[in-house]
């Protein structure tokens, strides 16, 4: 795992397989060269918000993409995408759900708090890895974000 | 049998060979018996003539007789005349037999006739009794003389002693008394008399002991449509039935015999009338005599009974609708005293009417209810009515009943309250049965609520269920087809091929099992899919499916023809899938035709509007069609064509959904065909779709 200072994109998942399977893809990708994984949704509020484990984590270090799976220990995904997205400083991170399942309510509830992106993991790997790399093209490189971290911005903005 | 006619024919030698054909003898027979026959002939025609002349010839018939017989004569002679040259002698014979035939008839007839022909008067005699006649004649016009002046005298007479009779009538008057304003007041008095007779509302009639009308009053005229000008005169028979007349005729003799003075209206009894339009009418009459001027008279008056036979008619249909009425309908007068109780009653309540007739209503009333049925009787005494929906009464045996309630005054021809009437049903048994069918409606909702919750249950089960299928059966799916490729791709080396053949048919198996969990999420979801309906174009939706389908078309010679296609209320999204299932379908089994050939149509059935999918692919066996909508049900090997036996079950829930349905048409090998019937969209709801969605076509 990386330094978690630096951090590309934040990684969800609970459940070592996938965890294995999709940080293999995404490397063979050659995507992001910074990936930290957590195992479940508290360490991934932790993580983004600097707090408990990740306290001295500097707050301006934002992740560019977050991979969310739904079903989570502790906290499940979509409580975390409700964090995120309800807090000013994070509203604008990039949030991508990368799930088992389809089911509608799940679809619904993700994009009506404010998901960026549902995808569904096929249960063919060849497809997996198109849809990760396509993913991770699209969000790290195509995609175009401030130069600066939001929250910076606006706390840049309110400093005379 | 017949008369050959070659008979006739002359094969005997003809006459004037006996004559040895010497023209003297010839011309001699010839000539006389054409002379005979002339003369004979002339006879007959004489007779006919005097015959058709004298009609009152006394037996006639016997001219004729000799007619006929001198015709044969003639005839006999004629043939002699032909037979000199032909020898038909058989013809000759016929003739003089048929002339002796004639001949002895006639004289046989005539034998008995002699004496009479003898006994006719002669001339002579007709001549005396002519001369007789003329006399008594004569003497008959001198009697009819003396019986004129007879009658003449007789007249003179009448008038002598008519005017006789008036003097000493005149006299009389004078004697007893009568002075001319007597007379005057007589006079009015007879006008009074008379205003009277013709005022009456009944017929006044009366007739002499002859039974001839010498009375007819207005009354009369218009009971019988006949004017008292024409029935003066008349035989009173002449307004009697025709059935009734020697009846009648007997009845008035007898009265006239008895000496009684009169009989009351209705002690005859029922009459009938002839009306002059030969109508009867219905009468009731009263009959008196008395003596005027020494003659006898009988009066007749005479009641029309048309409407009081109606008034009866009605009262009798009346009773009997309260009699057969199943209501209780009772009469009461304001005291609450029964007056009448119909049979109605009598069932509901179990008294007789002459048990409770008299009695008070309070006998069927129960206690706790007699402040109730007190303030009935007051209201309606004041001339309400009075409804109650719901009371209680109480039977002859002491049981209660609920029955409803018509309580309404009954009014005199003055309009004064004099008593009333109360109509009552029974309303037990409906009460009963609305009870009954209370019970099961709260059974049935109870019913409906377990349904419901034991539905709702399973629903949530099946929605855990599919939600935990989604997630946590799929993952180690995944897992596994990851691992097998990556192992594959990075150890793939050192694997024996054995090695990699096992490998690749764990990552088929994954693909299988991977395919079939997602088709049955599908359908589970379509299931749970709330419908969203609205008018949707088949036609685009069709198109879509193909386009979608173009990466399974690649390298194959497709023939697609897209009839025209209805809109149709529907999801779109789930119409989608079904074109998806039946249009990708269509694409599979006809993957071994060199072109295949993939139709899609509309066309009205039994009423219906029916999409077909019609392809040239392998087709099936219909013997299987009832398998083809199953879950995992397939009629092919997944060698020859893959598949999870799950798309044609998708798509037939979907159609149910819409309230449609779904049937398949098909021969092994020769193709099969796919209905989808629908409710067509009315063209309002298109023309106020495509105005708000535009696009949806």
């Amino acid at each position: 795992m990386m330094e978690p200072m630096e951090v590309d994109i934040l990684l969800v998942e609970d459940n070592p397989d996938d965890l294995e399977l999709t940080l293999h893809a995404l490397r063979r990708e050659r995507l992001a060269n910074n990936i930290f994984a957590v195992r479940d949704g508290e360490e991934a509020v932790e993580f983004l918000f600097c707090t408990g484990r990740f306290q001295q984590r500097d707050f301006d270090h934002l992740p560019r993409l977050v991979l969310l799976d739904l079903k989570l220990p502790k906290l499940t995904g979509l409580e975390v995408l409700k964090r995120v997205k309800q807090d000013p400083r994070t509203k604008a991170l990039p949030v991508v759900v990368l799930t088992s399942s389809k089911e509608e309510r799940d679809l619904i509830a993700s994009y009506n708090l404010g998901a960026n992106s549902y995808i569904q993991k096929p249960v063919d790997f060849d497809r997996f890895r198109e849809i990760v790399k396509s993913t991770g093209l699209y969000w790290m490189v195509i995609n175009q974000r401030p130069m600066s971290n939001p929250a910076q911005a606006r706390r840049a903005a309110s400093q005379p | 049998m017949g008369f050959p006619k070659e008979r006739f024919s002359s094969d005997f030698l003809p006459h004037g060979t006996c004559y040895l054909w010497d023209p003297k003898i010839v011309w001699l027979h010839v000539i006389s018996d054409s002379v005979i026959t002339l003369a004979y002939y002339c006879i007959p025609l004489a007779l006919v003539y005097l015959v058709g002349k004298r009609r009152d010839l006394p037996f006639n018939w016997i001219f004729w007789m000799f007619g006929l017989f001198i015709l044969g004569c003639g005839t006999t002679h004629l043939m002699e005349v032909w037979t000199v040259w032909h020898g038909t002698y058989l013809l000759s014979g016929v003739v003089k037999a048929f002339t002796a035939a004639v001949s002895v008839v006639t004289a046989a007839m005539l034998v008995p006739l002699v004496p009479k022909a003898i006994a006719l008067p002669g001339p002579a005699q007709l001549q005396a009794i002519n001369q007789a006649l003329k006399h008594e004649a004569g003497e008959r016009a001198q009697r009819e003389q003396e019986l004129v002046r007879l009658t003449q005298e007789l007249e003179l007479r009448i008038q002598n002693r008519t005017a006789e009779l008036e003097s000493i009538n005149h006299s009389l008057q004078i004697e007893i008394g009568l002075g001319a304003e007597s007379q005057q007041a007589l006079r009015a008095s007879e006008a009074r008399l008379s205003s009277v007779i013709e005022s009456a509302m009944d017929a006044i009639l009366a007739i002499d002991p002859e039974q001839r009308i010498v009375l007819f009053n207005v009354a009369a005229e218009k009971m019988f449509a006949c004017s008292a000008k024409q029935a003066l005169g008349q035989p009173l028979s002449g307004f009697i039935p025709e059935r009734f007349r020697a009846s009648h005729a007997q009845y008035i003799h007898r009265f006239g015999e008895t000496g009684a003075t009169n009989r009351t209206m209705g002690a005859i009894g029922q009459l009938w009338g002839l009306r002059a339009d030969g109508t009867e009418v219905p009468i009731e009459a009263s009959i008196s005599q008395t003596k005027a001027g020494g003659r006898i008279l009988f009066t007749l008056i005479l009641r029309d009974m048309t409407e009081r036979k109606q008034a009866e008619a009605r009262n009798v249909l009346l009773a009997t609708i309260v009699e057969s009425s199943g209501d209780a309908i009772v009469s009461k007068d304001l005291t609450g005293k029964i007056l009448s109780w119909n049979k109605g009653a009598e069932q509901i309540y179990g008294y007789t009417e002459a048990e409770i007739v008299g009695q008070s209503v309070d006998y069927i009333v129960p206690a706790d209810r007699l402040d109730e049925s007190n303030c009935s009787l007051r209201e309606v005494a004041e001339g309400k009515v009075v409804t109650r929906d719901e009371t209680t009464r109480v039977r002859k045996d002491g049981t209660r009943l609920k029955v409803s309630l018509i309580l309404s005054p009954i009014r005199n021809a003055e309009g004064k309250i004099i008593g009333i009437s109360s109509i009552a049903h029974d309303i037990t048994a409906r009460q009963a049965v609305e009870g009954q069918v209370r019970d099961l409606n709260l059974q049935l909702e109870k019913r409906v609520r377990e349904r419901t919750a034991d539905l709702e249950a399973a629903n949530k089960e099946l929605e855990a269920f599919t939600y935990s299928v989604s997630h946590d059966l799929r993952a180690p799916l995944r897992h596994i087809a990851g691992f097998s490729k990556m192992l594959a791709e990075e150890c793939g080396a050192s694997l024996e091929p054995e090695g990699l053949h096992y490998l690749q048919r764990i990552q088929d198996g994954t693909r299988r099992m991977g395919m079939l969990v997602d088709d049955l999420l599908n359908l589970a979801r379509i299931g749970r899919h709330e419908l969203r309906l609205q008018v949707t174009g088949l036609h685009s939706v069709v198109k879509e499916v193909i386009a979608d389908l173009t990466p399974d078309m690649e390298g194959r010679e497709v023939e697609w023809r897209i009839r025209n296609l209805p809109h149709v209320k529907g999801d779109p999204a789930l119409l989608k899938v079904v074109f998806q299932n039946l249009l990708s379908n269509a694409l599979k089994y006809t993957r071994p035709r060199a072109k295949a050939m993939i139709e899609v149509g509309c066309e009205q059935m039994a009423g219906e509007q029916v999409v077909y999918v019609r392809d040239n692919g392998v087709g099936f066996n219909m013997s299987y069609a009832d398998k083809l909508f199953g879950v995992f049900e397939r009629l092919h090997r997944s060698e020859d064509f893959e598949g999870s036996g799950v798309g044609l079950a998708t798509a037939q829930r979907i159609v149910q959904k819409h309230g449609g349905h779904i049937w398949a048409q098909a021969e092994l090998d020769k193709g099969a065909t796919f209905y989808v019937s629908f409710t067509r969209a009315k063209d309002a709801e298109i023309e106020s779709e495509a105005a708000t969605a535009g696009d949806i076509s």
